[in-house]
């Protein structure tokens, strides 16, 4: 056809003046339609092809023009906010591990900690530029490159307290990966939905095998968080009550499961006992929440709480208890500014996430998202008196090297999400399987 | 008829936001319906309207979504958001207090404002 000739020099001609080549694409597209359009009402009207083309083409106004003005718009954008916010994080935990380290065998550890954030701004901006859309191309590869890490990990790295720690904020960068999964599945129908599933057993068989019950239960929620949000968006294009009877049947099962071989085997159920009410077992299984409690109930608003003689009991405060101390060291208004400026960065987030369009964009930012935040809220759980399960980490404020790389590279992902999201679309991505 | 186009430009802003406040639309519909519903006076011409568009989809006053024609051809619809709505009925409070003005100058000034 000799009119797209003309149509494509014109669509250039826009495009070239836009400087931002990622926004190509959908720019293109919309004026090749419109032109489109305007091409067949002139047809309607008598004109022949070549005619009507020509005179849409002329419609349309100066290309150059067009396109400076679009290439005003069309920005990548940085999200300056949600950058300032992860550096407020990290500057507020090194404070809060140097004010901990005052204690008796609490060191600051300001070298590794230093390299590990360091390696973590790389990690991040590495994330920022290459585009999140990797995740949606290449899951499976990434995938097995995270398996493989994991693996291999759990082989080399030391078994501190009983586990193998680095493991578990490895698997942080799971839910991530899954939302690339997810992604893949689409209108593969209940299948789909299954698949998901069975790529999901393998971090948690590593997460058992670690063992991190709290690992795997973060993930877990993680993971049910984003298939349900796919099934209600109709990726799978199945019915959605279907689509959520096959995620929440074999869910329910093993959460049942997990109840009834908690009540049946006697130690475990005592030691969950034991945790929830202390004092029942106080220098046993109940230890470290007798002691959490005692802290807290000795806490002021503002100022060190008074414990009386010899006050930290409690081993591992910055990694695992930095919250509760917090609290008692200064006060409950530190814990209401550092969870303000959390609760502020998850807010701002979750806003720039709901505005996702692309599917892939939404799954990505969320994922990191509810990642995020899930490490949050098991930390604060566990940090107000709870000790269920493990804390995990909070992120950038209690001290873990590897949680902090793990973090800044999901962040850096998602900030990627936000600055190129607005203009990614599904349709090009994927394969048409229609 | 045709019109001094400062005074046209100025407001396609407030035009665009209605049409959407009606229905959502893509682009081509846009200017087409325009065009009818003014008795051709206001020919928008494509060039302006998307860079507009984009420029209040960026300020969250519309949406887009993708919508396949039955042509099987993928359309770029858009919408009109709450914040969309807000600056519509500014700008059509505007735009009458505005006429009002003209028309009261016109009239010669003989109305309300007399001791103004």
């Amino acid at each position: 056809m000799q009119y797209s000739a003309k149509l494509n020099e014109f669509i250039e001609t826009i495009c070239e003046q836009i400087r931002w080549k990622k926004a190509h694409n959908t720019v293109s597209e919309e004026i090749r339609n419109h032109v489109i359009d305007q091409k067949n009402a002139f047809m309607d009207k008598g004109l022949d092809e070549e005619t009507a083309m020509e005179k849409a083409i002329k419609e349309m106004g100066d290309p150059v023009l067009i396109g400076t003005e679009l290439d005003r718009t069309h920005r990548p954008k940085m999200e300056w906010n949600i950058f300032l916010l992860t550096g407020i994080m990290i500057i507020l935990g090194f404070g809060i591990r140097y004010i901990a380290s005052f204690e008796p065998d609490t060191p600051f550890m300001l070298e590794r900690s230093l390299m590990a954030t360091l390696i973590g701004i790389a990690c991040m901006i590495g994330a920022y530029f290459i585009d999140f859309t990797f995740i949606g191309r290449y899951p499976k590869s990434i995938f097995a490159g995270l398996t493989v890490l994991s693996i291999l990990s759990i082989l080399l790295s030391p078994v501190i307290r009983g586990k193998h720690l680095y493991v578990q904020f490895i698997l942080l960068a799971f839910p991530t990966v899954m939302a690339g999964i997810i992604y893949n599945m689409r209108s593969k129908g209940y299948l789909g939905i299954i698949l998901s599933g069975v790529f999901f057993i393998i971090p948690v068989l590593i997460g058992l095998r670690i063992p991190s019950m709290s690992v795997v239960a973060l993930i877990s929620l993680c993971f049910l968080i984003l298939i349900t949000m796919a099934i209600i968006k109709g990726w799978f294009n199945v019915n959605k009550f279907y689509g959520m009877l096959h995620v929440y049947i074999p869910t329910l099962a093993i959460v049942i499961t997990g109840f009834i071989k908690l009540m049946f085997y006697s130690h475990k159920r005592e030691r969950f006992l034991n945790i929830i009410n202390p004092f029942k077992d106080p220098l046993g299984d109940g230890y470290i929440s007798a002691r959490m409690r005692e802290m807290l109930a000795a806490t002021k608003f503002m100022g060190r709480g008074d414990l009386g003689s010899n006050p930290y009991m409690i081993p591992t405060i910055n990694t695992d208890y930095i919250l509760t101390y917090l609290i008692h060291r200064l006060g409950w208004l530190s814990f209401i500014v550092v969870m303000g400026i959390i609760s502020f960065f998850i807010i701002r987030s979750f806003k720039l996430c709901y505005k996702q369009k692309s599917i892939l964009g939404k799954l990505v930012s969320m994922a990191v998202l509810v990642t995020f935040t899930m490490e949050v809220i098991f930390y604060t759980i566990t940090n107000l008196g709870l000790p269920i399960m493990g804390s995990l980490t909070l992120p950038f404020i209690s001290y873990s090297g590897m949680s902090t790389i793990v973090n800044m590279t999901l962040i850096g992902i998602m900030l990627s999400v936000f600055k190129s999201g607005d203009i990614v679309k599904d349709s090009l991505l994927l394969p048409n399987d229609e | 008829m045709s019109i001094n186009k400062n005074l046209i430009t100025g407001s396609t802003a407030m035009l665009i936001l209605k049409l959407l406040d009606g229905e959502d639309m893509y682009g081509y519909q846009m200017i087409d319906t325009l065009s009818k519903r003014s008795d051709d006076t206001f020919s928008l011409k494509a060039g302006t309207l998307y860079p507009l568009l984009h420029d209040l989809e960026e300020k969250n006053m519309v949406n887009s979504y993708e919508k396949s024609a039955d042509n099987g051809r993928l359309r770029k619809y858009y919408t009109i958001t709450k914040k969309g709505k807000g600056m519509l009925s500014e700008k059509e409070d505007e735009w009458k207090a505005y006429v009002r003005a003209i028309n009261q100058v016109l009239r010669g000034g003989e109305s309300y404002a007399i001791f103004c």
